[in-house]
């Protein structure tokens, strides 16, 4: 049996996401070898066309995103912005993600004040 | 006019102990007797399309340093609930480690403009809780409709500061998305959908799993029903 048109794309487009997870988070995937990566790459896209993103780009957007927040972000209730916006019908998929990365500029930047700058022990 | 050709310019002298220790020696000089080294101070200025600014600021008359026929003791009356006389003065001389830069019309301008002339001609009285110089900056620059760093009570140059620090640390991630976001259009096609069931077939076999005890104990009782 011969392989799909869709899973030929499927797989090219695995295989870029891959490549990009690679060079923009050397970090966090230095330590996945090639199927740990693949394995995290789908299931991270599962979980967003679950939420109604379609496209390469909208997927790999998101995907890009997630990858910012801590691995638990699902479980933690801090983090609960994300699912509220996730979940609401009102937007479509690029509306999701601008609000998403707003609001995470937001929190991140919040988050990072709490450091000691602003008490003068920073820097 | 639509044009945001002028601005509207927060500034924060921020409280001494805000400042970052290896950040002290280049800041711009201020003078350690006056109150505004330790606790702060917020002024705002307005530039026209010719870039010409001018500043405001309000401030306790008592609490002016060189104060006339006011003792310095007195000068710590303002620290009371009672309010005493304000002065709206050019803020030229001030210093200030932080700045907030709106990019407004000329109608903007003109709003905040009007509001602030009034207040140098009828200055507000001040009340360092109810009426201080974050107060007055927000008020004014509020004729503006402009959005400003959240508060807590009372109105302060410590919470304009963490304010004016988030918007900039916000923005820089922002900067980061957006570079993101451009490599990610040059890559991945915005027209092509992906088949969930093709990923789906991809996944690569697990080498290896973990069971703890609670997911042994959930297995055998979903088993036994």
């Amino acid at each position: 049996m011969g392989i799909t048109k869709q899973e030929l794309e499927a797989e090219r487009f695995v295989h870029r996401g891959m490549r990009y997870l690679r060079e923009t988070f050397p970090t966090e995937t230095k330590a996945m070898d090639d199927g740990v990566l693949k394995n995290r790459l789908i299931n991270d896209c599962e979980f967003v066309m679950a939420y109604g993103f379609e496209t390469e780009r909208d997927v790999m957007g998101l995907v890009d995103l997630l990858w910012r927040l801590p691995e638990d972000f699902k479980a933690n209730p801090d983090y609960g912005w994300v699912e509220e916006i996730l979940s609401d019908k009102e937007m479509d998929a690029s509306l999701k993600t601008e609000a998403l990365q707003n609001a995470y500029a937001l929190f991140a930047a919040v988050a990072e004040s709490g450091k000691g700058e602003n008490d003068g022990t920073e820097l | 006019m639509t044009e945001r050709n002028c601005k509207a310019t927060l500034y924060v002298e921020t409280p001494d102990i805000m400042i970052p220790k290896k950040l002290k020696k280049d800041i711009m000089p201020r003078d350690p007797e006056e109150l505004g080294t330790a606790v702060g101070h917020v002024f705002f200025g307005l530039t026209d399309e010719k870039g010409r600014e001018k500043t405001y600021g309000l401030h306790a008359c008592c609490a002016l340093y060189g104060a006339e026929n006011v003792a310095p003791g007195d000068r710590m009356e303002f620290f009371s609930l009672k309010k005493v006389a304000g002065v709206v003065t050019e803020e030229t001389k001030e210093p200030y480690d932080e700045k907030l830069v709106y990019h407004i019309t000329r109608s903007q301008y003109d709003a905040v403009r009007k509001y602030a002339e009034t207040a140098v001609e009828k200055p507000p009285k001040y009340n360092i809780w109810t009426s201080n110089c974050v107060i007055f900056a927000y008020k004014a620059l509020k004729q503006a409709d402009l959005k400003l760093p959240p508060q807590l009570l009372p109105y302060s140059p410590a919470m304009v500061t963490v304010g004016v620090r988030v918007l900039e640390r916000a923005a820089k991630l922002k900067d980061g998305l957006r570079k993101a976001g451009r490599k990610l259009s040059a890559v991945f096609s915005s027209d092509r959908k992906i088949s969930l069931s093709a990923l789906e077939k991809m996944k690569s076999p697990k080498k290896m799993e973990g069971f703890g005890v609670r997911s042994l104990v959930a297995e055998a009782k979903r088993k036994a029903r």
